[in-house]
């Protein structure tokens, strides 16, 4: 199923639709990246910057709500919250940041797409990325 | 001493009865009578899991360090840990 070329070029990225497009749903199939390259060099301009801007909205919540804190172990750095806990690492802080990121929101959606089935403290957990994933959504 | 994330996985999933979830990262859920009572997630980028890791994934999985380790040394069963669990709330 192909989604009408409006709707796809439309660059209103929401957790929700960044969740699809990471998927490749909603695009014929295809790739994000073969997506994207489809597209006039205006509007893949502009669903660059609305990831950026999606991109430092989420990190400013996470430092806010969830204060990760990066350290060395071993060859590597971690970056690891007290709140939930998660952590990333990677061989540079920058790179445990990435990756730590990267695992709140997989975690994130997890946790949503099993809402039903879940005990009292992975709710709490829930609640707890809602209000980042929240902050992030109100700009 | 450092565990492999090949034995971590051997613990959660064959030993505590934790689901595997492949993903970007692996996430496993243990579910006791129909609700999901805890959850740890192996990052993608981790090659062995020391110490600092081993606490973080303690927690996560709602006991302490040494008690991680009990389980990973076969020092604990899954009945304990789930007698654990339930001695938290869960």
């Amino acid at each position: 199923m192909r989604t009408p070329l409006a709707a796809a070029t439309t660059p209103n990225l929401t957790k929700d639709t960044l969740a699809v497009i990471g998927r490749g749903g909603g695009f014929g199939g295809g790739s994000l990246l073969e997506t994207l390259a489809a597209l006039p060099m205006r509007q893949q301009n502009l669903l660059a910057d609305e990831a950026r801007h999606y991109h430092k909205a989420l990190d400013r919540a996470i430092g806010t709500i969830l204060a990760p804190s990066v350290g060395r172990i071993d060859d590597q750095f971690m970056a690891v919250d007290e709140v939930i806990p998660l952590y990333g690492v990677g061989a540079t802080p920058d790179e445990a940041m990435a990756d730590y990121r990267s695992v709140v929101v997989e975690y994130y959606e997890s946790l949503e797409e099993d809402v039903d089935e879940l005990g009292q403290a992975l709710q709490g957990q829930l609640a707890v990325l809602r209000q980042v994933f929240g902050q992030v959504d109100q700009g | 001493m450092p565990v492999s994330g090949r034995k971590m996985d051997h613990v959660l999933v064959n030993v505590l009865g934790y689901e595997r979830r492949a993903g970007r990262h692996q996430i496993y859920v243990l579910r006791l009578r129909g609700k999901q009572v805890a959850r740890t997630l192996i990052s993608h980028g981790v090659r062995e899991i020391g110490d600092d890791l081993m606490a973080v994934r303690a927690q996560q999985m709602g006991i302490t360090l040494s008690q991680l380790k009990r389980l990973v040394a076969g020092e604990m069963s899954r009945d304990e840990y789930y007698g654990l669990l339930q001695e938290r709330g869960e």
